[in-house]
């Protein structure tokens, strides 16, 4: 199988991450928007690593952003309790207190 | 050719042992509880037949954010370890490098860093399963919260549904193995 | 290891201040303060003595990279102290304001100081590994302290804005460096650029030739990132939400240490990618093109933010409007493509920290004061508190970019820039927008002073008083004396050794 396949399906989980984003009112399917975005990236680093001969860039860039995505959800979470606590809602709309 | 999954093998039969063995061990050990609540299915202290879509406990979310700590710091053990052993051996792809002790040294500060986010948590409380923890303006309205029952309560409350009970075994239960 | 001391040192203030923390309990947050000022000290005098050698020794870059990722060279000695300074400063507007005294924990410090790592490592590694490890760290740090008054709904609703539109960019743009990666097959910005394209790294040139959408639409990817983090259109909307919710030494910190480390990560990958010696020339013929969209983002950015900073009622979301606005002047000299334009860049940051930071130190002064963000409610107040009113005179005279002061100078050298690349229409809305803004930031001096005085009693607040002060003094002496901020912001320039790209 080439290089083609494993950059289609990034770019597929990259483009379903961002319509998650976009479409969904509730914030942990715009957390999980993040995640697929972040597992798209991951997706190609160690596709391009594996096709470019000895370049281990890729893999190590991998390990690392999924520390990145444990981290982010961690403290999104935190921030996503807190938010639930004060309005009892997860819905970024919910809370309006600032705009114009 | 064969002989290479033997590894494979005896890691499968160990695996088989350990899980059938601690089951055994438990079943002789375990208190016998002929009490209704005692029967019921034990899954982490929450209700398992009903809808899926209960309101879990926040105190499930503290445990996982510190497995998430460990879980993750696997991550780069894995490959830290592999290159130790190469430079220190002095074979592999890490051999010529020199890194060795450096390496060693390096790999114990991260968890030193870890250790101390661990002992952050333990200080303030979080792995208490009964918070100790309470700041005045940060009470959750009790309307939305179900009831956290203490042990003392507990003691007292007879006619709750049998939901509560079971919850109230497993709460027993862990605070006498703590 | 002695190369990269300051990080260590800020590393172990970082895990001593969290151990004390929990060793006394958090009883007394404000020891945490001070043993965080002492340790910023001893990293600042170790910055000093680094740049210090560098120019002893008459180079303005270590020539091995430590541990071939981080390279110790003015520009990022520069950031750091920057980002020193900044931590310095709003350590000690906690430390100074009764109200963030009772939320001031330890935590506060700890959080700080984490994202002053993050700062670090970004501003001084070309490899797109480092700098995004940096920049995630800086991003974690800032979503917390964002909401860090866990029980104000406004705090927690910014942090929430922040970590959405935070973990979007910063998704968008590890996609896009993962297509750069694919495309060059290495992750250091330096080989991309001088890559000759016959074997891997085969650098961006050969790319170019091949590949030029893909290319295209990973570098405007990876700009998401950075535009986010300097809060550029489109990437400006959590700004003002963020930044009105978020505790005021926290927006301090956002509006100047983290939206500086931005524009220092977007120099550099800019600089390195198209226009440092030894780039290939069909690249940096493609940096022009770069540099005309980063020149129509820079109109948009600072149109848009001053026409909507014009009708704002809160002094602290018009100051977020403002920041864009700012983040718009200092992108026309990202745009123009010539070290002398990035020089005024960076010079304009430093402007921008010395005019910003007596801003928000005067917001913080009138909040404690008033209780209130409104304007309006700072009626009459010029009289009652006559020294701070004044340096705030100053830093509006400096933001809006009139003499004698250090606003007026960066803005000066950024239109001179502008022009002789050729960009005179830039030049003009930018001038255009100066006259917008000065509407806006007089309604402030106007509150101040041309009304009847308040009757409210002011208490005195000598610490953040005498800071306000200094920086005043600041904002006009090196309006005056231009010279040391400019030799500093060109040995900053002159360690990417970049060369002329416009034409």
């Amino acid at each position: 199988m080439g290089l083609e396949a494993y950059v289609a399906v990034s770019a597929g989980l990259f483009a379903l991450g961002i319509i998650a984003i976009i479409v969904r009112r509730n914030v942990l399917y715009v957390l999980m928007g993040i995640e697929m975005i972040l597992n798209a990236a991951n997706i190609n680093f160690v596709a391009f690593s594996h096709f470019q001969g000895d370049s281990l860039d890729g893999r190590m860039f991998a390990i690392f952003t999924i520390i990145l995505a444990a981290a982010e959800a961690a403290v999104a979470l935190a921030i996503v309790l807190n938010v639930f606590h004060l309005y009892d809602s997860i819905k970024p709309s919910d809370a309006d207190l600032l705009r114009e | 050719m064969y002989f290479d999954y033997l590894t494979v093998l005896i890691f499968a039969s160990v695996g088989l042992v350990f899980v059938f063995a601690n089951l055994i061990i438990a079943s002789v050990l375990r208190p016998k509880r002929t009490v209704t609540e005692g029967l019921e299915i034990y899954e982490c202290g929450e209700e398992t037949i009903g809808e899926a879509w209960v309101r879990f406990d926040i105190r499930y979310y503290t445990v996982a954010l510190v497995y998430v700590i460990f879980a993750v710091e696997i991550a780069f053990l894995f490959p830290w370890a592999i290159v130790l052993r190469e430079s220190l051996l002095g074979e592999g792809a890490a051999a010529g490098l020199g890194i060795g002790v450096f390496a060693l040294v390096e790999g114990f500060v991260f968890i030193a860093i870890l250790f101390l986010g661990l002992a952050y948590v333990w200080v303030k409380g979080d792995l208490d399963w009964v918070l100790t923890y309470s700041a005045p303006a940060y009470q959750p309205p009790t309307s939305r919260m179900r009831a956290i029952p203490t042990v003392d309560t507990l003691e007292g409350d007879s006619e709750d549904d049998s939901e509560d009970a079971a919850e109230d075994t497993s709460t027993d239960e862990s605070e006498d193995a703590a | 290891m002695g190369r990269i001391a300051p990080e260590i040192v800020l590393t172990l203030l970082s895990m001593v201040v969290l151990t004390w923390d929990l060793v006394t309990k958090g009883r007394d947050s404000r020891q945490v303060g001070y043993l965080s000022l002492a340790g910023l000290a001893i990293v600042g005098y170790l910055l000093i003595d680094q740049w210090n050698g560098l120019r002893n020794a008459g180079i303005s870059a270590e020539p091995t990279p430590v541990f071939a990722m981080m390279t110790i060279d003015t520009f990022g000695i520069f950031f750091k102290l920057f980002t020193v300074g900044s931590l310095a400063a709003v350590m000690l507007f906690v430390l100074s304001d009764k109200r963030e005294r009772k939320h001031g924990v330890g935590e506060y410090y700890f959080l700080l100081l984490g994202a002053g790592i993050g700062i670090f490592f970004m501003v001084s590694t070309s490899n797109l590994l480092l700098l995004m490890l940096g920049l995630e760290l800086l991003s974690l740090a800032s979503y917390s302290l964002s909401g860090f008054h866990k029980s104000e709904k406004r705090s927690a609703e910014a942090s929430l804005k922040y970590v959405i539109f935070g973990g979007l960019s910063a998704g968008i743009m590890l996609y896009g460096i993962s297509l750069l990666y694919g495309l060059t097959g290495t992750i250091d910005l330096i080989e991309m650029g001088t890559g000759d394209g016959t074997s891997w790294p085969v650098g961006l040139a050969a790319q170019f030739a091949y590949n030029p959408a893909p290319v295209a639409i990973a570098i405007v990817l990876i700009f998401a990132g950075f535009a986010y983090k300097v809060s550029v259109v489109p990437f400006h909307f959590w700004t003002p939400d963020v930044y009105e919710g978020a505790p005021t030494p926290v927006t301090t910190f956002l509006a100047v240490a983290s939206k500086a480390a931005g524009f220092a990560v977007l120099l550099r990958f800019v600089g390195l990618l198209f226009m440092a010696e030894g780039v290939d020339a069909t690249v940096a013929a493609y940096g022009d093109r770069i540099g005309m969209l980063l020149a129509i983002m820079a109109a948009i950015t600072m149109t848009l933010g001053n026409l909507s900073a014009l009708r704002q009622a809160s002094m602290k979301r018009m100051l977020a409007y403002s920041s864009i606005a700012h983040a718009g002047y200092v992108l026309m000299g990202l745009a123009v493509m010539t070290p002398e334009g990035f020089s005024a860049a960076m010079y304009y940051l430093g402007a921008y920290y010395l005019m910003n930071l007596g801003a928000f130190g005067f917001l913080l002064y009138f909040e404690g004061v008033t209780g209130s963000e409104e304007i309006d409610s700072l009626k009459g107040m010029g009289w009652k508190a006559p020294l701070v009113s004044i340096a705030m005179v100053a830093f509006l005279v400096s933001l809006t970019g009139l003499p004698p002061t250090v606003g007026f100078v960066g803005k000066y050298l950024l239109f001179v820039q502008g022009i002789e690349a050729g960009y005179g229409w830039l030049v003009i809305i930018a001038a255009l927008n100066s006259v917008v803004s000065l509407f806006y930031y007089f309604r402030i001096a106007k509150a101040l002073f041309l009304s009847e005085p308040a009757e409210r009693s002011v208490a005195p607040q000598p610490i953040l008083t005498g800071f306000l002060a200094i920086l005043a003094v600041g904002t006009i002496l090196f309006g005056i004396y231009t010279a040391p901020l400019q030799s500093w912001a060109d040995s900053g320039t002159a360690s990417l050794e970049l060369v002329n790209s416009a034409k």
